[in-house]
């Protein structure tokens, strides 16, 4: 059943061009970058390391956006345009339904990374950083976007609206996000502090510099920056499960009589 | 044999606002029954409670044996064409078809073919590859209907299936909810056509602000609703004999050559018979005897004016929703002529 919610999403991303546009999106923000990145004279100035981390930032940071914007409306689609109801006097179950859609949504960030693999490749030649290039962003990417995913879902299954879904989350990555753009002087208080340690975009960030700025490529040497984004990933999922239990007792279609 | 579906004290309410109040009724295995109502009355929340969609505040419901608990159970057994009818419109139907198809975990092998059946039993087959965002209502209805035949249901579950069809779509429609239900399957109608209750349904409830007001044939619901049936009386010959007699006033057509008069009777077989002495004793010839039983929509409008008047605040009771009851006013006015 996860199997034919997943295509049956999937089908619906490239018969209506969506994901498409998006991709296309990506590619041109990517290309703009890395020429930039390249080309421009005070970016080239730095060391090749730090404009991958740029790129890194850059690569995860709009599929961040890219894939939260996307899910906002993946689920709140079936109820806006009543197509949930046929779906649920049918043996399909919400957990199907969800994790059918949350592979769909992956499945965008999938197609955004291998869009983003020949930039990293250009962008990494000769620094023998290449794959671990790929497999951090890779990793961190799929645990940070995943994370996201399940918030937007139970903010979704909470509000019933694509609208609502998309601007309540867009404002949370909004909030994840620009802090983690700023510099490490803006950073000094201590709730500035505990705060870009939680926060988990900043430790996505944080570990992708350590990886590709500091040299510290192993698992356990990234686990500081790792278990938080860990830790965000099961609070989303507690989050999305409290969110579809709230959805399956108030009724799995609207209130209106 | 236990009931298709059952239903005991069911409570639903959203918010303040009571949507179904103390529901109970059963619907037999192979039954057709008219499920009718005004806006509002509670009808679809009612479906949506029995197919699983919304959850119950109180009450017992078994479908098919099943309790509301064994949701995915209930939903193999039943096919619904619910009310809001929201469809992929980027996949063709046959698609569409197969999409549910495969969701009912029906083989590959007999896909293919079920969705051919089912395309034709709708009328659908030369436009099994047209996307369904290029259909029309009436064909999108049709495909809604496919969809809740996809699994073979016992119990058929249908919130105006006809709503946008044309008279011969709806004629369809309903010739293959005729032979569904010859088939053994229960089906669960509801309609604002009154007229197509009447045809389809061998049983009806009728609903209205979350309670149920009436249930039976429609002899029993115009018992319940306290009118009496309506005989039309088709005579010829003098027809001067008429403008003397006391029931003139229940003239209500005269056409023809030779010149034929219609007579409107409402009472029991005794009152027609009493009528059909006085005619002939008048040499005028009946020429037909009908039962009128287009009559659901003044037993519709008695039972849920009476309801009304029943639970509003200072009501009239009983007597004196009757009293405006149109059948009872067109009694009154065959009264006040004769």
């Amino acid at each position: 059943m996860i199997r034919l919610i997943w295509s049956k999403e999937v089908r619906a991303e490239l018969y209506t061009w969506k994901s498409v546009l998006w991709l296309l999106t990506a590619s041109l923000v990517f290309s703009f970058t890395s020429y930039l990145l390249l080309t421009n004279k005070e970016l080239t100035l730095l060391d090749q390391t730090e404009l991958l981390w740029l790129l890194s930032q850059i690569i995860v940071g709009t599929a961040l956006l890219i894939v939260t914007i996307d899910a906002s409306s993946i689920i709140t689609a079936e109820l806006e345009q009543h197509t949930a109801e046929s779906l649920f006097v049918a043996p399909i179950r919400l957990t199907d339904m969800v994790v059918g859609k949350l592979l769909a949504a992956l499945t965008l960030w999938g197609a955004l990374f291998v869009v983003a693999v020949p930039y990293m490749v250009v962008t990494s030649a000769g620094t023998r950083l290449t794959l671990a290039f790929l497999a951090y962003v890779a990793l961190l990417g799929t645990i940070g976007i995943t994370a996201m995913i399940l918030l937007t879902f139970g903010v979704a299954l909470l509000f019933r609206s694509s609208k609502n879904t998309l601007t309540t989350t867009l404002i949370i990555l909004l909030g994840l996000i620009a802090p983690a753009l700023f510099s490490s002087t803006l950073k000094t208080s201590s709730v500035a502090q505990i705060f870009s340690r939680i926060n988990p975009v900043d430790n996505i960030f944080a570990a992708l510099d350590n990886v590709l700025v500091d040299y510290q490529l192993s698992l356990v040497r990234n686990g500081q920056f790792l278990l938080p984004l860990v830790a965000f990933l099961l609070l989303a999922l507690v989050f999305m499960v409290f969110a579809a239990r709230r959805f399956e007792r108030k009724g799995l279609v609207g209130s209106e009589g | 044999m236990p009931a298709a579906i059952r239903v005991a004290g069911l409570h639903k309410s959203y918010g303040a606002t009571p949507a179904v109040v103390d529901l109970s009724f059963a619907v037999e295995q192979g039954e057709f029954l008219g499920f009718l109502g005004p806006n509002g009355a509670g009808k679809t929340t009612t479906i949506r409670i029995l197919t699983g969609i919304i959850r119950p505040d109180a009450g017992d419901v078994t479908v098919g044996g099943f309790t509301l608990d064994q949701r995915e159970a209930i939903a193999r057994m039943i096919g619904v064409v619910p009310e809001s009818r929201g469809f992929y419109d980027w996949m063709t139907a046959s698609e569409y078809l197969e999409f549910f198809a495969r969701v009912y975990n029906h083989r590959e092998s007999g896909r293919s073919s079920l969705v051919g059946s089912l395309l034709e039993a709708v009328d659908l087959t030369r436009s099994r590859d047209i996307r369904v965002g290029a259909f029309s209502r009436g064909m999108k209805q049709r495909l809604g209907l496919a969809r809740a035949l996809v699994n073979q249901p016992q119990i058929l579950f249908l919130d105006e299936p006809t709503l946008g069809l044309d008279p011969q779509g709806q004629q369809d429609i309903r010739n293959l909810l005729r032979t569904l239900n010859a088939g053994g399957t229960t089906v669960f109608l509801s309609s604002h056509l009154l007229s197509e209750v009447a045809e389809l349904c061998s049983r009806i409830a009728v609903i209205d602000r979350g309670r149920l007001v009436g249930e039976g044939t429609i002899d029993d619901l115009r018992r319940k609703a306290g009118l009496k049936p309506n005989w039309r009386v088709r005579v010829m010959g003098d027809l001067r004999a008429l403008e003397s007699a006391p029931f003139a006033g229940q003239v209500i057509d005269r056409t023809g050559t030779p010149p034929q008069a219609e007579l409107l009777v409402l009472g029991d077989l005794a009152d027609a018979n009493r009528l059909l002495d006085e005619l002939r004793a008048r040499r005028l010839e009946v020429v037909k005897l009908t039962a009128d039983n287009q009559d659901l929509e003044d037993i519709f409008m008695a039972l849920t004016r009476r309801q009304q008047a029943e639970t509003s605040p200072g009501s009239k009771g009983i007597e004196g929703a009757r009293a405006s009851a149109p059948g009872n006013r067109r009694e009154g006015r065959g009264g006040a002529s004769e």
